[in-house]
């Protein structure tokens, strides 16, 4: 009788949790109708770029959520209705690059066929229509309370940026990257100090400082490309691979995980090889004092092993636990994969020494374009005037010259003219390439007020003299 | 009925030459003693004064005194058509609405008409008072043109210092500094190639080099150049037009700002 009854008790309570989780999954279904009404909404009515960033920031939900709503909404809506869709791919290349691209998704098959394996494939944006990728850079970014990742230091390149980058750079730049460098070690130092503390309380802090730390990463991947020196196209990749390792860390098994550990690793081998060495790079280097340099092979793989083990514990308590805990376990991968970042320096710094044999692969000239690093938010002259098109380059006496139209302003028959003329000005300085045409002006100005005040004269007219 | 030939097309193309950059239109007085024009450019600031004497031309006749308002750009083009060596003759009538231009080669085989329209031109003949200058410069125009043109590409003006000694050109600008001078030539053997500086007090006047760029242009007509200065009044750049006549330059001068204020 007791024992009935103990089963019924059981049986209801049972009931009580199917209950429970069916209403449960009914509330996530009709919350899911409710977000995809909400997406149509944006895309169609307000014709609005929907990136999953924005998406989450938009919702309030985790981006990994919103992925997984732009994906139900295209799987529902791709036949119904007209919209595009851009997908982001990850993978590595058959020429054991890595690189991860949006494309949009007509375009999806071709690109695909470049990857040897692909790590991570997922809706990027959806809108009505989408002329150009680019245009999706306009999209706001995601708000890291929802994991979307934002670099501080991440600023959009104008065209002259990019030239500057592609054709060698100047002093000043390499100036305010050793700036920079100040910067992101005291940053690094600050993030590892907020790591040894393991308070729960201060995750949110923590969270915070690896992303400075995180950031660090991309204020060097600048440093490295600054260097007029060939710079790799394959640092960028492996700046971005990280990036994005992270950004899509958990939409990918752990087993693909495991991958991603393994083809990063041939990478940076491979990307080692290619590195060439300078004197911000070491000095980088010398500061980021976290390991030693003699066993760094060995560390390396013990920390491999390590990271490998605890991703796969943090995906299986994934899993379990709730959104709040998948942000605390984020925070600490954060700090692991920070880790490897600077195992992955330190192997750099082997392979320096072992080969210097520069091999870029074929499809570079893309990828450079795509993966640029990051500019520097200390080069406000850049952003300033964003020119439309790359200024008309020629090369004197070993310094680039650019094509300018300048304002010149000079005396004819009496009267002050201002022309627009055409000069070929040396930029291999940017401070004077700003400067130069006030100077100009500058001049012409005192010339001016010196004739004038040696003679100030003024044309009379006849009128005066004569009568009529 | 007015009538005027000259058998050298050739002088009346020159004096086209060294008005038409100046001037845009100008009334062409035509009287008893001759043909007058006098004209300002827009700015006011120089004065062209033409004179033709009837006694000059090959044959001249005016019934009544003639005003004709005429484009310069027009009649220069037209006298462009007259070959050098044609005999040129004007001719209007009494109440003109047109004036005939008629260029005849010299073996007569050949007769061209032009007729061109006249402009209604309001009258704006100025009184120019009988000066005096403190000096009177002769100099070759070959010389002055090349003066002018010499300094003009170093300022926008030209400063003229007359003393004793001879005449002092200067300019300078952004570039440096010009001088030329020139001294009275000791004697005058060849009058064409004489400089003459007739001075009552020294002066100095500082003109633009646009006008005087412009004056330069009736170099061909005369091979001497009279400058008549006085402080602060304009200058009378004046060239002689073989034995009919003279064309005659007024320059309003160039005068400190400081002292006017």
């Amino acid at each position: 009788m007791f024992k009935r009854r103990d089963v019924t008790a059981s049986c209801l309570i049972l009931a009580k949790i199917i209950c429970r989780k069916k209403t449960r999954l009914n509330m996530i279904m009709e919350s899911l109708h409710e977000y995809l009404e909400t997406v149509a909404g944006y895309i169609f009515d307000d014709d609005k770029l929907v990136t999953y960033k924005w998406l989450s920031k938009e919702l309030e939900v985790h981006v990994n959520i919103a992925k997984q709503i732009l994906w139900e909404f295209w799987q529902k809506y791709k036949e119904k209705k007209q919209f595009e869709c851009v997908f982001l791919l990850m993978g590595h290349l058959h020429d054991d690059g890595m690189r991860v691209e949006i494309v949009k998704e007509k375009n999806l098959s071709t690109a695909k066929e470049k990857y040897s394996k692909i790590i991570s494939k997922h809706v990027y944006s959806l809108q009505k229509t989408l002329p150009e990728t680019q245009l999706l850079m306009l999209a706001e970014d995601g708000d890291v309370k929802f994991s979307g990742i934002k670099c501080i230091e991440n600023n959009e390149r104008n065209d002259e940026e990019i030239h500057m980058f592609r054709w060698g750079t100047a002093s000043r730049e390499i100036e305010s990257a050793s700036r920079e460098q100040v910067q992101s070690s005291v940053s690094e130092a600050a993030s590892e100090r907020k790591a040894t503390s393991p308070e729960g309380k201060q995750v949110a802090k923590k969270k915070n400082a690896d992303r400075k730390g995180f950031d660090n990463l991309f204020g060097k991947a600048i440093n490295k490309q600054k260097n007029p020196s060939a710079s790799s196209n394959a640092d960028k990749v492996e700046v971005d691979s990280f990036n994005h390792k992270k950004e899509t860390s958990k939409n990918v098994s752990a087993e693909k995980k495991k991958n991603t550990q393994k083809g990063g690793l041939s990478n940076f081998l491979e990307l080692g090889k290619n590195q060439t060495k300078t004197p911000a790079d070491s000095l980088n280097k010398g500061k980021s004092a976290n390991s030693s340099d003699k066993e760094c092979a060995n560390s390396f793989d013990a920390e491999k092993g390590a990271n490998s083990l605890t991703k796969e514990a943090t995906e299986e308590k994934v899993s379990k636990t709730g959104f709040k805990q998948i942000q605390n376990m984020r925070s600490k991968k954060r700090n692991r994969s920070k880790e490897t970042n600077n195992a992955v320096k330190k192997r750099k710094r082997i392979a320096i020494q072992s080969d210097s044999s520069n091999s870029e692969p074929s499809d570079n000239e893309n990828e450079s374009e795509l993966d640029l690093p990051l500019s520097p938010e200390s080069s406000p002259a850049f952003l300033k005037d964003r020119s439309v098109s790359p200024p008309q380059v020629k090369h004197e006496n070993g310094k680039r010259k650019v094509l300018k139209i300048v304002d010149k302003t000079f005396e004819e028959d009496g009267f002050l003219v201002t022309k627009k003329v055409h000069v070929y000005e040396s930029c291999s300085e940017e401070e004077p390439e700003i400067i130069e045409p006030k100077n100009e002006k500058k001049i012409v100005s005192e010339s001016h007020s010196e004739v004038k005040g040696k003679k100030n004269t003024k044309q009379t007219t006849l009128m005066n003299f004569f009568k009529k | 009925m007015f009538e005027a030939r000259l058998v050298q097309s050739a002088i009346l193309k020159k004096v086209l030459d060294a008005i038409k950059d100046l001037l845009t239109e100008a009334t062409f007085e035509c009287s008893d003693s001759g043909i007058q024009v006098q004209a300002m450019d827009n700015a006011h600031v120089s004065l062209v004064s033409l004179n033709l004497r009837s006694d000059g031309f090959d044959k001249y006749r005016c019934d009544r005194n003639l005003s004709m308002g005429m484009s310069i750009a027009c009649m220069s083009k037209i006298l462009r058509c007259a070959g050098s060596e044609d005999t040129v003759t004007l001719r209007a009538v009494d109440n003109p609405e047109n004036i005939t231009f008629i260029f005849e080669s010299p073996n007569k085989e050949k007769l061209a008409e032009y007729e061109m329209k006249l402009i209604n031109m309001d009258q704006e003949h100025l009184g120019i008072p009988e000066t005096s200058y403190s000096c009177v410069v002769k100099m070759p125009s070959q010389e002055f043109s090349r003066i002018c043109r010499d300094l003009s590409q170093f300022g926008e003006s030209i400063t003229f210092a007359c003393s004793k000694e001879g005449i002092k050109f200067s300019a300078s600008g952004d570039y440096g500094q010009a001088t030329v001078k020139l001294a009275q030539t000791a004697d005058a053997d060849n009058e064409e190639e004489a400089v003459v500086v007739n001075m009552q007090e020294p002066v100095k006047l500082t003109f633009s080099c646009r006008y005087l760029n412009c004056f330069i242009k009736a170099g061909p007509l005369c091979a001497q150049v009279q400058l008549s200065m006085s402080n602060d009044v304009p200058l009378v750049c004046e060239y002689k037009i073989g034995d009919i006549g003279h064309i005659r330059y007024y320059l309003a001068p160039k005068i400190d700002d400081d002292e006017e204020n």
